[in-house]
């Protein structure tokens, strides 16, 4: 079963070695096998068995637990977090099963402190809660609770509101703007 | 019949002619189209959240208008033409107004209230004016003192607060 490069960033890998029971048996064992190539952990193809685990350099330990720090505006955009020094180097799901499991804890770990970090309790949708508060691109007063310092809009995370109310709230903050009753950029006044 | 806003911007300092001119051609648009002209609100002169052709304010208005949609690129038409108008936006309110003569009556009611509040505040403002003045003439007749701690009110600092707070926010 050959397996296919399946993105750009694992074109500097050497070629999945073929089924194991055709690679020597002289080779030094190199720990557990790998398992499934793109086991749990994704949709990654890795390359896989002793000589690629013989041929790769060995990767530092890494700490992610300081990573889960407030990201201010850029939110959580899904990715891994800041890869340091490894940037360049695309990342791989961990090889043995151990480092998986792992690396799922991490994955869990980082999800729970951001939510704690990131607000404290489930807000309530001002709108959801107060029926009689329309959302209107005249009002701009209650409209002016939903952007920020620079004039951007609050995303739906830190302010509350769901997202039945978020979309309508967009729109009309996007109109109070077309009639400057609302700054599109903080470079205003 | 479809229910519309168009909210415009003029320039602040048209006179009364200059905006009765304009509400006037949009009247007479939408009477000469046969759409129902429901309420005009007139939302007084702001300051604008950016500067538009230079002006930092504007005086805004709102029109409400029923009609089967023929007639808004006319009134846009207008207000692109005039160079009086800063902006305008055009708003579908509601795209299915069953009972027209209800919101009719709605709107009537509503315009009279408006014209009613304009009218008390306009009589408060006189009024406040005219207290204004006599402070400022009792003042000037006791020997004005004005040093801080003599006085126990703090009107006199007003300048410190919101305005300079404003000013360190834009800094980003």
């Amino acid at each position: 079963m050959s397996e296919e490069q399946s993105d750009g960033a694992t074109e500097t890998r050497k070629p999945p070695s073929g089924p194991k029971s055709q690679r020597s048996a002289g080779g030094p064992p190199s720990g557990p096998a790998g398992g499934a190539p793109g086991g749990p952990a994704g949709d990654r193809t890795i390359p896989s068995g002793p000589a690629a685990d013989r041929d790769r350099p060995p990767r530092p330990p890494r700490d992610r637990d300081d990573r889960d720090r407030d990201r201010g505006d850029r939110g959580d955009r899904g990715d891994r977090g800041d890869r340091g020094d490894r940037g360049d180097r695309p990342a791989r799901a961990p090889l043995t099963v151990k480092g998986r499991l792992r690396a799922a804890a991490r994955k869990k770990a980082r999800k729970q402190a951001k939510r704690k970090g990131m607000f404290q309790r489930r807000k309530v949708c001002r709108f959801c809660a107060d029926k009689n508060l329309g959302i209107s691109y005249k009002d701009v007063k209650t409209l002016r609770l939903f952007i920020t310092e620079t004039g951007k809009m609050t995303p739906r995370r830190i302010s509350g509101t769901c997202a039945k109310h978020q979309r309508p709230l967009a729109l009309e903050i996007k109109r109070a703007r077309q009639l400057a009753m609302l700054p599109y950029a903080p470079s205003h006044f | 019949m479809r229910e519309y806003e168009t909210t415009f911007i003029v320039q602040p300092e048209i006179s009364d002619e200059g905006s009765q001119a304009i509400l006037g051609k949009l009247d007479g648009i939408l009477a000469s189209a046969g759409s129902v002209r429901l309420m005009c609100e007139d939302h007084g002169k702001r300051k604008l959240a950016y500067e538009i052709r230079k002006f930092h304010k504007g005086h805004y208005y709102t029109l409400q208008f029923l009609d089967g949609g023929k007639v808004v690129p006319e009134i846009e038409r207008s207000l692109r033409l005039d160079e009086s108008v800063l902006r305008f936006l055009t708003v579908l309110v509601s795209p299915e107004v069953t009972d027209i003569e209800a919101r009719k009556a709605a709107a009537a009611e509503a315009e009279v209230e408006q014209a009613k509040r304009a009218a008390e505040r306009a009589a408060r403002e006189a009024e406040e004016a005219a207290a204004r003045r006599e402070q400022e003439e009792a003042d000037r007749a006791a020997g004005r003192v004005r040093s801080a701690d003599d006085d126990d009110d703090d009107d006199d600092d007003s300048s410190g607060g919101y305005g300079s707070r404003r000013d360190d926010g834009e800094e980003e």
